[in-house]
């Protein structure tokens, strides 16, 4: 197994900057997800370590060996497509064999090795059909298979589910996450989409034009973005414009002012400046709706009108009509769901624990 | 070794076999395809006393050579109008328009294609010859003339240019090209007319355009790249042409001139006329391709032709329009059967001597040519096959480099490869003489068969090129790089991936490229000169069609043996290729 790292690695293509400037360092056995929207270089990260491009500034390790100038076909790093670039002359057999012939590993061992991965992505019997035979997540574990029978140093995916409809994905991500962890190997994924990301990776490295915002766990990078962007990418959230009333570097709290109300932030680690305008974010699922005039005393509110009541399955969203804008609230209480109706007035409370807040520079 | 290394690193390349191929194959079309014409330009203005245009004033100063530049330029001029004339409408009529039995007549209007261009002479011989059907007709049977019509034979005179100069129109020559090249200029018209936009048009009706002027101001127009890419390699081929004037015997035509002083150069005195010519048709050829070059390059050739349909405005036509249809249609089948009609009728006719039809049938003429042809029908086949070969060798890697971007100064090959389209083969001929007459292993006079391959396979690169290249759009990228990354080389990856894929498009350009050297003449004429190693086109004209008792008879035979093989061919890749025939001929 392999650690794969970048040392400020930039990539340009004419006058665009691709990638720009970004490092990072994927553990052994981890499976690390670059995740963000089109355009922002993730895709084009992989193929760097892929070796289909070249860094024009930078370094790519493999453990400690620099493999900048390392050709894609001398890498050992097992790519799946997005199109999954199965060979249509080719039956399954031969396509996942394919990597073998190319090392001259006996016929009598490929065989073997094809049929036990047939077997671990549940294809077996299917050795002989050819790829247009194939419905699509078959396809897409055929791809798969093909990348992992050469036992790579380190698997690449790059959007591998973005071709299936949506139940097959759900099933399909987990598959791909147990056989993952099941052979323990490297793997460098690529995907916009960011719940596919949080469900399956061990870190997720969040990427906007060219430039990697945050590196964490999906914990991490749920709960505490360090960004207006990576809160904003990442699940919905809800941004409340604020002004900052005093900064306690001693004890590190923050002293808000939001819709009027006196907010305190505890454990707050970033230098504000008096009177600094700021923008927090809370999660929808954070917030509460209550009638207006029935939310419990003491809370911070703000208040509003129900402009869209949508019904989401397990919760019901309200998109409240403020000052602020649309503020959407979440809610699962069964109880709850009975009572509202658009254009309803309501009042929203907030507990200053579920705040983020980005201080404007 | 160190300082290539890191200079091909910088170039960001990947594998150097591919970088070493490159060169070579760049080395192979530079000698036979660019310094041919190079050294004819180079010949026509370097006199012994250096760079002087004296050449070119002994050229000027014959009157002969004057008329022949005219004679020459007014049959390409006037060909390129009358297959215009018929291509246009045509291809109209064939994309925009249903009726009962288009199928039909789809298929019967390509006819001429199957027939090599000169055996198409021969066959129009007993029609439109002086004693031919049509003036028998005319004059005898149904006395409207009373002389009868040259329609093969000598010139028309066009006007006086000048107080020594007459130019004459050839109409033979014009008459004959114009019912082999009218699909040239249909089938280009065809596939850009069929990827007109059809909301372009929709919009000048919404505007009030109709008819004629809808025509006129939006359809043409859009259509011109297809019409200018036909008209082109008509005016060229025109020009160019040696088989059709010989066979009519009008020898005041460049291409022959060149061919008969070509004797001068064995005699190791060379007449700078022919210097002169070759250069006036390389200037021609490229002023032609320069002006279409846009029409012609492999990227257009791609969008056009071998790109997306788009849906079309198709319109059943009534009435008027539907009589009209069918009485342009007939005319024109009927017009382009007549050479195999009458090939067919003078092969198969033991008498026919001033008769409306043969007086006797025979197969005597069949059985005396095929022994005497069959060495050299076999020297054909071989020809075919290896240039076909060679060239798809060729024409692969070249589309693959191309299309994938592999190599720097690929838009040099990318010119190169198609160039040969064309670049006429008296120039090629010409050339390959003043380069290599006395060069080991390249001789003309005594490596023949080897120069002649090298023609044929350079001749034809550009149909298996762009066939590659077509095909080369529709693999996925995806697809090689999935196997370099599971450790194939690029190399391994061609051969493995890449050519497999390919090879439906492969076949289809090899097919076409096979065809065309059966068929082809001007190089043939230029460079062979013995019987050894000749070919069938060249046996035809110079010994079967040269024979004083039964020239004719032996020459149709023969011909209609080829047309019949040709045909069979064309038979048997149209079950393999099925509805992609149609890409196979267009230029």
């Amino acid at each position: 197994m392999v650690k794969v790292k970048l040392v400020n690695v930039t990539k340009r293509f004419g006058d665009v900057i691709a990638v720009n400037n970004i490092s990072f360092e994927v553990k052994e056995g981890e499976l690390f997800t670059l995740l963000g929207p089109s355009g922002c270089g993730k895709t084009t990260t992989l193929r760097l370590i892929a070796g289909f491009y070249k860094p024009d500034e930078g370094e790519i390790y493999f453990n400690e060996e620099l493999v900048n100038d390392l050709p894609p076909h001398k890498r050992n790093t097992g790519m799946v497509f997005q199109n999954y670039a199965l060979w249509p002359h080719m039956t399954v057999f031969e396509n996942i064999a394919y990597g073998l012939k190319i090392r001259n590993i006996p016929p009598p061992i490929i065989i073997k090795k094809v049929k036990q991965i047939l077997e671990l992505i549940g294809l077996k019997g299917k050795e002989n059909r050819y790829p247009s035979q194939l419905s699509g997540g078959e396809q897409q574990r055929v791809a798969l298979a093909r990348a992992l029978v050469i036992e790579p140093r380190v698997l690449l995916l790059d959007e591998p589910l973005s071709n299936l409809d949506a139940k097959l994905r759900l099933k399909m991500r987990s598959e791909i996450r147990k056989l993952q962890k099941k052979l323990g190997i490297t793997t460098i994924y690529v995907t916009h989409d960011q719940e596919e990301a949080l469900s399956i990776s061990d870190r997720v490295a969040v990427m906007n034009q060219g430039k990697i915002l945050q590196i964490g766990t999906p914990l991490e990078i749920y709960e505490t973005p360090k960004d207006i962007f990576v809160a904003d990418f990442i699940g919905t959230t809800n941004f409340i414009p604020c002004k900052v009333l005093e900064y306690d570097a001693e004890q590190k709290v923050l002293t808000l002012e939001i819709n009027g109300q006196r907010v305190i932030i505890k454990n707050f680690y970033e230098h504000a400046d008096t009177g600094a305008e700021a923008i927090c974010a809370i999660r929808p699922e954070s917030l509460e709706i209550y009638k207006a005039g029935e939310e419990p005393k003491g809370k911070s509110i703000i208040s509003g009108k129900i402009d869209l009541i949508i019904f989401l399955g397990r919760t019901i969203r309200y998109e409240v009509a403020t000052d602020f804008g649309i503020i959407k609230v979440d809610t699962t209480e069964k109880t709850k769901r009975m009572s509202f109706r658009e254009g309803d007035k309501v009042s929203i409370a907030f507990d200053p624990y579920n705040l983020r807040v980005f201080i404007k520079k | 070794m160190t300082s290539l290394n890191s200079f091909l690193r910088k170039l960001d390349v990947r594998e150097h076999s591919i970088q070493i191929l490159a060169i070579i194959v760049n080395a192979i079309l530079f000698i036979f395809i660019l310094l041919p014409i190079f050294v004819l330009l180079i010949r026509a203005i370097l006199t012994p006393k250096g760079i002087s245009l004296d050449y070119f004033t002994i050229f000027w100063s014959n009157s002969f050579y004057r008329e022949a530049l005219y004679a020459t330029f007014m049959a390409a001029l006037f060909t390129v109008i009358t297959t215009s004339i018929i291509g246009i409408p045509l291809a109209y009529i064939m994309v925009r328009y249903d009726f009962p039995g288009k199928r039909f007549f789809s298929i019967l209007i390509l006819v001429p294609l199957i027939m090599p261009p000169f055996v198409g002479a021969l066959g129009l011989y007993k029609i439109l010859g002086i004693s031919g059907v049509i003036n028998l007709l005319l004059v005898q049977y149904l006395g409207i003339l009373d002389k009868p019509i040259n329609f093969l034979y000598g010139e028309t005179f066009l006007f006086a240019l000048g107080p020594y100069d007459r130019v004459y129109l050839p109409h033979g020559i014009v008459l004959i090209n114009t019912l082999h090249l009218y699909p040239l200029v249909y089938l280009n018209c065809a596939a850009s007319l069929a990827n007109i936009d059809p909301s372009l048009e929709e919009q000048a009706e919404n505007l009030g355009a109709r008819g004629f002027y809808l025509f006129r101001t939006v359809t043409f127009p859009l259509m011109k790249p297809g019409w200018i890419a036909g008209a082109v390699l008509v005016f060229i081929w025109t020009f160019s042409d040696l088989g059709t004037p010989l066979i009519v015997h009008y020898f005041k035509m460049l291409s022959v001139i060149v061919f008969f002083k070509l004797y001068e150069i064995t005699a190791g005195n060379p007449s700078p006329v022919s210097y002169v010519i070759g250069f006036i048709m390389v200037i021609v050829a490229f002023i032609t391709l320069f002006t279409s070059r846009k029409y012609i390059s492999l990227r257009r050739y791609v969008m056009l032709f071998a790109g997306g349909r788009v849906t079309q405005r198709i319109f059943r036509p009534k009435g008027i329009k539907l009589l009209a249809t069918y009485i342009f249609l007939i005319t024109l089948s009927l017009a382009a059967l007549t050479p195999h009609i009458g090939l067919t009728l003078v092969a198969f006719s033991d008498r026919w001597v001033l008769t409306l039809v043969p007086e006797r049938l025979t197969l005597r003429h069949f059985s005396t040519v095929t022994p005497w042809a069959a060495p050299y029908i076999l020297n054909s086949f071989i020809y075919a096959f290896i240039a076909a070969v060679i060239d798809i060798i060729l024409g692969a890697f070249i589309a693959y480099i191309i299309s994938r971007k592999l190599v720097i100064g690929q838009s040099f090959i990318d010119l190169i490869a198609t160039l040969p389209l064309a670049v006429p083969g008296i120039i090629i001929g010409l050339g390959y003489w003043l380069l290599f007459y006395k060069v080991p292993l390249l001789d003309p006079l005594r490596y023949t068969p080897i120069i002649l391959t090298i023609s044929y396979s350079m001749r034809r690169l550009p149909y298996t090129v762009r066939a590659a290249y077509a095909g080369m759009l529709q693999i996925d990228e995806a697809l090689e790089e999935a196997s370099i990354n599971l450790g194939a080389s690029r190399l391994q990856t061609f051969r493995r991936i890449t050519l497999p894929l390919l090879a439906m498009s492969l076949f289809a350009g090899g097919i076409l490229a096979f065809i065309n050297v059966l068929i082809e003449v001007s190089t043939t004429f230029l460079l062979v000169v013995t019987d050894r190693y000749a070919p069938t086109t060249w046996f035809l004209y110079f010994r079967a069609f040269a024979d004083p008792r039964n020239g004719l008879a032996m020459a149709s035979a023969l011909g209609f043996i080829f047309v019949i093989i040709i045909a069979v061919a064309l038979v048997i890749v149209n079950k393999i290729l099925g509805a992609r025939m149609g890409t196979v001929f267009r230029l």
